[in-house]
Formats: C-alpha cells, structure tokens, sequence
C-alpha cells in the first residue's frame, strides 16, 4: 500500500483519543532526536552562511531592498478606494504589481490608474504604455492576459508612428486578492 | 463528517456516503486570503447546522469535522527546494504576497496567517507546496463549524486536499503527469514528476469557459505530449477542445456527465472522501441520493 503524502493542514486538529504510554515516551525520544539534530545543522548552516556572506550579508528574514509594493504616488487614489470599502491596499498594490511585473524591457508603463469596478475583489487598472513595436505590445498583452490575477484584457487604442513606437492603452480587470 | 465551503453552497459528506448540498444565500461567502469570507456568522453558523440536521440519522449526531476551504482563500506557491530554510523563504515570500508593508513589518504580520506545508519527492529532490491563509479567515470557518456542535480536526482547501493522493498513485506511464482540477470559475494545473510536485497554478476563468484551462495546458504539456486528467465543472468540453488540438487525456470525469455522482464535483468529493481518509475514517462511495438539496430556512 502507498502511503498517501501528508496533506496541508491550516487549521487546528484536535489530538488523537487515544495513544498507548510506550507509542508516546518513543515519540517523544524521537522528536526530541530529530528537533535536536535540526537545530544543530540548523545553526552550523546559518553561522556557515554568514561566513559566507558577512554580517552585512543577505541573511535574514527579507529582502530589504524591497520597495513597498505601494507607491507612495498612488497614496490618493489608494486612499479613495480605501475609503470607498471596495479595495484594500494589498489589492491596489497587487494590481500594480502585476501590471510592473509583466512589461519587459521593451515596453515602458507611463500611467498606470488602479479603480474600482462592480463585483467584489475586483479592480480594474487602466495602463497607459509606449513600446518599441507592435509586436512587444502584442507580447506584453499576451503576458498580462495569462498571468494569474487577471481576469481580462482590452485594447482601448493604439498608436503606431512612423519610428515604430507604438503608443497604447489598455484596461485590465483583476482580482483584488492575490492567488 | 466533511464539509466543503463553496461561494454559493456547502457539501457536507458523511464517512457512509450519504452527502447533502446546501444552498447558501448570496453573498455570504466571498473566498479571499486575507479579507474576512463570512459576511455573517450568525448566519453561517445557523446554515452548517441546518445542513447537518437534515443528514443526520434520526437521533444521531456528528462530533468531528474536516473542513475544505474555497480553493481562493489559499494563496500559494511551489518551492522546488525542501530544506527549512528554503520554507521559510517561501513563508515570507507568500506573506509578502499578501501585504504591502515594509520587511519588518512583515514580522509582526507573520503571526497573522496559517501556513500549511505539502512536501513532495524523495528526500534528496523534495518539492514543497506553501499555502498560506489569514487567521481570521480561517477561524470564521472554523467557528461556523464549531458553532454547530462539530469539533474541526482538519482544515485544507478543496482542489489542495486532492492532490497527496494523486501524488501518491504509480505514474504509471510516462514521468510527466498533469492534473486539471476544474470549478466554475477558476481552474487549477498541478504538474508532477513521478511523486514530485513539480508545478502548481490557480488561475481565474469566466464561468465554464474551456479556453484558459486549456491555454494553460498548452503552454505546460509542451504540445500535447504528456497525459492530461481532466476533472470537474466543464471537464468534458474542456477535454474536447484539447483533444482537437492534439493532446493526450489520462482521464476526464465531468459532474454532468457522472449520473451515480448526482451532479457532485469529482474534484469536491475526491477532496471531501480524502479528507476523511486522512482523519482515520473510511468514506464509502457516495449513495446514488442525496438527503437533500433545497435550503430550508
């Protein structure tokens, strides 16, 4: 028989009825084993990491280059929404992040306006973007559709010059809540 | 007893198979990691036990619950790596998914969230699942539950509780396998090799729509040539348009095309029927009845 792997547990579980003295006293000898083992590589893995990296290093617990997924830019329109109980800032910041993290380098995101729209957890971010080509925009479209928080994608215009640049807009609607 | 929490019904199965679907009235649960789901739990409380009530054996009771969450109130994400460390990277990194705060603010938030952890793989190529879910989120449910007399033993989420046993099965074919759990509006790709989880993904789609589920396995089966199993709401016009296009199905089982199954989800009642399994009990196959389905208010 296959063991089945265990499972995610995110609530509490109440303890089993009943356990026998012996199964428990060898449990515990055996947690007390694994938990001091662990601990031991634990901390020769963490102090071999600092040697590493020096104190100043990248141990820790975060990144502490990371820019607030907020802009402090966008703190009145965050607080509108805020205000207006139909959006968080986690969701305001996630629909920005979303819209940052898929232009690449060939396209340019010059606006970016985050609102909300009729349903619950949903937003809707209205981009404004200049690309290299028509078909960077066909790519950063393609990659905005697909990625997991958005829920549909709109060409409102488009504008092609004579250079190849080409000027679009476009709305997205997301969900508030990250997945 | 097992009870799945859907935005619009509940699904309470009892280990003998006998199941009821209960409606629930609309908006009262909206899925999300962080926000509150219930929006009355008074409410809640009142519909769980109206729907224990109605399975219940004359005289009898239930006194132990599992619990599946809505798939969208688990935000989560896969690391390819099992060692601690490499868990509590991805614990930060899911918590940091959820906030917008600054790194040390992220250490007070922390105590905020549930963490669940599903490992996968041989000890030296180990693949962790991080599931991550608000506090209070959780405790709603749980308190919906318990408000009902039930003790919760177990909280998972719906298409998560699936997958150890499908982990767990022979690949039998080839290494690659690919499962496709999906609901009304949202689908989920797990992908494996062997008994590895090697990719997970939760995407949204509108209701029953086949092409972003099958966007998805396009782009992940490389052109069709690993097995697909396809299970849930729209599992079979989902299976026609990726059989159109060329790509092989393992298996498709589709609620409205499985007459024993009274319309149940497969993936709800392969959810619910582990649920069970991992609590000691043993769930028979569901009855060709169901108790009820009509709330009663």
């Amino acid at each position: 028989m296959v063991r089945p792997v265990a499972g995610v547990q995110l609530g509490r579980r109440a303890p089993p009825g009943f356990l026998r003295g012996l199964d428990a006293v060898v449990l515990a000898l055996l947690v007390v084993s694994v938990w001091g083992g662990a601990a031991y590589w634990s901390v020769r893995a963490e102090r071999m990491e600092i040697g590493r990296a020096g104190p100043t290093g990248g141990a820790g617990a975060g990144d502490g280059d990371a820019a607030p997924a907020l802009d402090p830019g966008r703190a009145h329109e965050a607080a509108v929404l805020l205000l207006a109980g139909v959006a968080d800032g986690p969701d305001i910041g996630a629909a920005l992040d979303t819209v940052a993290v898929t232009a690449s380098s060939d396209v340019r995101i010059t606006e970016v306006e985050v609102r909300a729209i009729a349903g619950r957890g949903r937003v809707e971010a209205a981009i404004a973007a200049q690309a290299s080509s028509a078909a960077a925009v066909a790519r950063f479209l393609s990659a905005l559709a697909d990625h997991d928080a958005v829920l549909s994608t709109e060409v409102i215009s488009e504008t092609r010059q004579a250079s190849g640049e080409t000027r679009v807009r476009i709305t997205a609607q997301l969900t508030a809540g990250r997945l | 007893m097992a009870i799945a929490f859907r935005r619009d019904h509940l699904l309470a199965r009892s280990s003998d198979g006998r199941w009821i679907r209960w409606s629930l009235p609309a908006d009262l649960l909206t899925p999300s990691p962080t926000e509150p789901n219930l929006s009355s739990s008074v409410e809640a409380a009142r519909v769980v036990g109206a729907a224990l009530r109605a399975l219940a054996a004359p005289g009898g009771r239930f006194a132990d619950a599992v619990i599946a969450l809505p798939d969208r109130t688990a935000h989560a994400a896969l690391s390819g790596a099992g060692g601690s460390r490499a868990v509590r990277r991805l614990r930060t990194e899911l918590v940091r998914g959820l906030t917008t705060g600054s790194v040390s603010e992220l250490q007070k938030l922390d105590g905020r969230f549930r963490f669940g952890t599903l490992a996968s793989g041989s000890p030296g190529r180990r693949s962790v699942l991080g599931v991550l879910v608000g506090s209070p989120v959780v405790e709603q449910y749980e308190a919906a539950t318990e408000a009902a007399g039930l003790r919760v033993r177990w909280v998972d989420a719906i298409s998560l509780a699936v997958l150890p046993e499908w982990l767990a099965l022979p690949p039998g074919g080839p290494d690659r396998r690919f499962l496709l759990l999906l609901h009304r509006r949202h689908f989920v790709l797990a992908t494996a090799s062997g008994r590895r989880l090697t990719g997970f993904r939760m995407k949204l789609r509108a209701a029953l729509d086949p092409e972003p589920p099958a966007l998805a396995v396009r782009q992940a089966t490389e052109g069709g040539r690993h097995p697909v199993a396809v299970w849930g709401d729209g599992a079979t016009a989902t299976a026609d348009l990726l059989r159109s296009e060329g790509q092989t199905l393992a298996e498709t089982r589709d609620p409205r095309e499985s007459r024993e199954r009274n319309g149940v989800s497969p993936v709800t009642d392969r959810a619910l029927a582990a649920l069970l399994r991992r609590v000691g009990e043993r769930p028979a196959p569901l009855r060709p009845a169901p108790v009820d389905t009509t709330d009663r208010p």
